[in-house]
């Protein structure tokens, strides 16, 4: 062989290893495959599980779940703010937060993921160790000794019985030492528990629904009309947590937009999440001033007024599939 | 000349050169992104721009190394210590490269560039008094073999290195009377494998986050030699040496890692963090504020270096 041909094949050698390496370059704008991997990481990245939240609100309200509310309004509102921290970053601490992972990287749309496959955490694609210290600062146990990652709409080993708090604890132990999380997300963990709750109680569709920027967009807007019910009720400290939500979902928008193609929609996303991150600021200052949050929303509501058409150019960015499998082609 | 034969080695730990800031030559290197534990780039316009990264090369040049292209491999650690001069495992890989083409001669000048950035990296000790002893240079072999005795004897059974120390000694010693074991170097097989080198780091992080600093730098040195110059490493060894207190070496490195990938939003935060350790509360948040620019959506990182900054403040 050549020494021209030779090298050649070793340097594709080198970038097919180099590319399986997590510390290799994952793109920004789509982080979420450095964790999805396998043949199923197109369907992954451009599909999820169906979720339907009014169906899961119907039925939580008909169920003993609605007894530790004092009224409809009060359990909506708290599975809203379950689900909300359910798909947020922020509410993990250490690595997952610093990879971007949140409970529905795992369990998106409260079912399993099959194709989650987390370098050096993951065995099969699907599994996770929940014992490795990667992750978590006390619970490391220097064995790999990955666990199938559960379906949390079925019934599992632990019991959902509010009298009992066994959810309650356990949570707190995912979320907290598992994941790292500051021991102040102790407060968090009453309506991620309603959340997890209600999941169970549904009766979900295995079907699968593309993603699209229009459910990407209307969470994102619901997470701030959240965290802003929470702002009222001085919950200055969940709120701001909310906001960092709603922006990572701005950020799974603008990851998706092409750059060059749709500068004016991403630009547009910066902005207003630049609005996100001053209220942000506002509801943390040491000394809260009603002026300062609302400033600082009111900004974000004139921003509204210029929301881009997602829906029209999602067909033209990477919620299109085959502008999502010639990206992870190349 | 020796027949080489195999062997494998691991565990150098590396003694601490402050010029590691001044690896990295000024010229344009920088990084695309950063992922894993140590954070991520933001995007920003000059991610468009063509970029050199010296551990993509690095690794391209460990993959050669494996495959038994040693011409290719050496092309690609010549450039990677082009970029990052003192850059110890660069210096070192391109040593064995020449070794295993048989260059004994040519090994001889990165094996010691080796040596000289990392003193204590037995590995490249080990391999460059086999060198001198191929070019008959025994004096040389012979000093190196007594350095390698003196820590042996200092280590006393009870270092976490004893093992290889002892390995070390005992090619040497063969080379030099001539009726040992002959060599060719590290087990590149292992460092090649995406798999096992990424598990290298996780553990070296999990180590970090059980507060086992010296054994994290001792993990973070063998990854140090499958990724190279890598900015996500450099960050974590920053972050150790941080946590013991040697906050000059965590400066090094955290400006090695920064040299090499600007808007590294990992070495960002933790090296204001540093800043803010040492009541430079105005760095600290120069630092902050271009985490901001580059987190266009927000980022743990970011949370945590002003909470740092708050800390500080009240």
């Amino acid at each position: 062989m050549d020494r021209q041909r030779r090298h050649l094949i070793v340097f594709a050698a080198a970038l097919a290893c180099f590319a399986a390496s997590t510390l290799a370059q994952v793109p920004w704008q789509l982080r979420e495959a450095g964790w999805l991997a396998g043949e199923g990481q197109l369907e992954a990245l451009s599909s999820e599980p169906a979720y339907d939240r009014g169906a899961v609100f119907q039925t939580a309200a008909q169920s003993d779940l609605a007894g530790q509310y004092p009224s409809q309004q009060a359990l909506q509102h708290d599975l809203l703010v379950g689900e909300f921290l359910f798909k947020t970053p922020l509410l993990l601490g250490g690595q997952a937060a610093r990879a971007g992972l949140s409970c529905n990287s795992c369990h998106v749309n409260g079912r399993s993921n099959p194709h989650f496959k987390f370098p050096s955490i993951s065995g099969e694609p699907g599994t996770a160790d929940t014992t490795h210290n990667f992750f978590s600062e006390t619970l490391g146990n220097d064995v790999h000794d990955p666990v199938p990652i559960p379906d949390l709409t079925q019934a599992g080993k632990v019991s959902h019985d509010p009298v009992t708090g066994e959810l309650e604890t356990f949570l707190r132990t995912i979320v907290i030492e598992e994941f790292s999380a500051p021991e102040q997300s102790q407060a968090y963990i009453r309506p991620l528990a309603s959340f997890v709750r209600a999941l169970q109680l549904s009766n979900p569709t295995p079907l699968r629904r593309d993603r699209s920027a229009r459910h990407d967009w209307h969470d994102a807007m619901a997470m701030v009309s959240t965290a802003m019910e929470e702002a009222d009720n001085a919950n200055t400290d969940l709120a701001a947590l909310l906001l960092s939500g709603a922006r990572n979902r701005m950020a799974a928008i603008h990851a998706r937009l092409i750059r060059g193609k749709h500068d004016v929609e991403r630009e547009w996303l910066i902005s207003q999440s630049r609005n996100l991150a001053n209220l942000q600021l506002a509801l943390r200052a040491d000394e809260l001033t009603d002026s300062d949050v609302s400033k600082s929303y009111a900004a974000w509501q004139e921003g509204l007024a210029t929301t881009p058409d997602f829906a029209a150019v999602q067909e033209q960015s990477l919620y299109n599939r085959a502008q999502l499998a010639t990206l992870l082609e190349q | 000349m020796t027949t080489l034969k195999i062997f494998e080695t691991r565990n150098h730990k590396r003694a601490f050169a402050l010029v590691l800031a001044s690896t990295l030559i000024a010229a344009p290197i920088t990084y695309v992104s950063a992922a894993g534990g140590g954070g991520g780039g933001g995007s920003s316009p000059s991610t468009n721009a063509p970029r050199y990264d010296p551990a993509e090369e690095y690794r391209a040049g460990v993959i050669a190394l494996d495959a038994g292209d040693h011409d290719a491999a050496i092309d690609h650690f010549k450039r990677v210590t082009r970029a990052a001069r003192r850059n110890p495992d660069a210096q070192y890989l391109l040593g064995v490269s020449y070794m295993r083409a048989g260059n004994f001669n040519r090994a001889r000048r990165p094996l010691e560039a080796a040596v000289r950035y990392a003193p204590d990296m037995i590995a490249a000790q080990r391999d460059l008094a086999l060198a001198y002893v191929e070019l008959e240079r025994m004096d040389d072999a012979q000093e190196i073999l007594g350095e390698l005795n003196t820590r042996s004897e200092a280590c006393a059974q009870r270092c976490a290195e004893t093992a290889d120390l002892a390995d070390a000694i005992r090619v040497v010693e063969g080379a030099v009377t001539g009726g040992g074991q002959a060599y060719v170097g590290p087990d590149i097989s292992q460092l090649a494998n995406a798999e096992a080198a990424d598990a290298l780091y996780y553990q070296a992080v999990g180590l970090i986050n059980e507060g086992q600093y010296e054994a994290a730098l001792d993990q973070l040195d063998d990854a140090a030699l499958a990724f190279g110059p890598h900015p996500d490493i450099l960050t974590y060894q920053g972050f150790a040496n941080r946590k013991l207190a040697r906050f000059d070496r965590a400066e090094a490195y955290y400006n090695g890692a920064l040299a090499i990938a600007p808007e590294h939003i990992g070495a960002l935060e933790y090296y204001g963090e540093l800043k803010v350790e040492r009541g430079d509360l105005e760095g600290a948040r120069d630092h902050l504020a271009k985490i901001e620019v580059l987190c266009s959506f927000g980022c743990y990182e970011a949370e945590e270096l002003r909470e740092w900054i708050d800390n500080a403040d009240t």
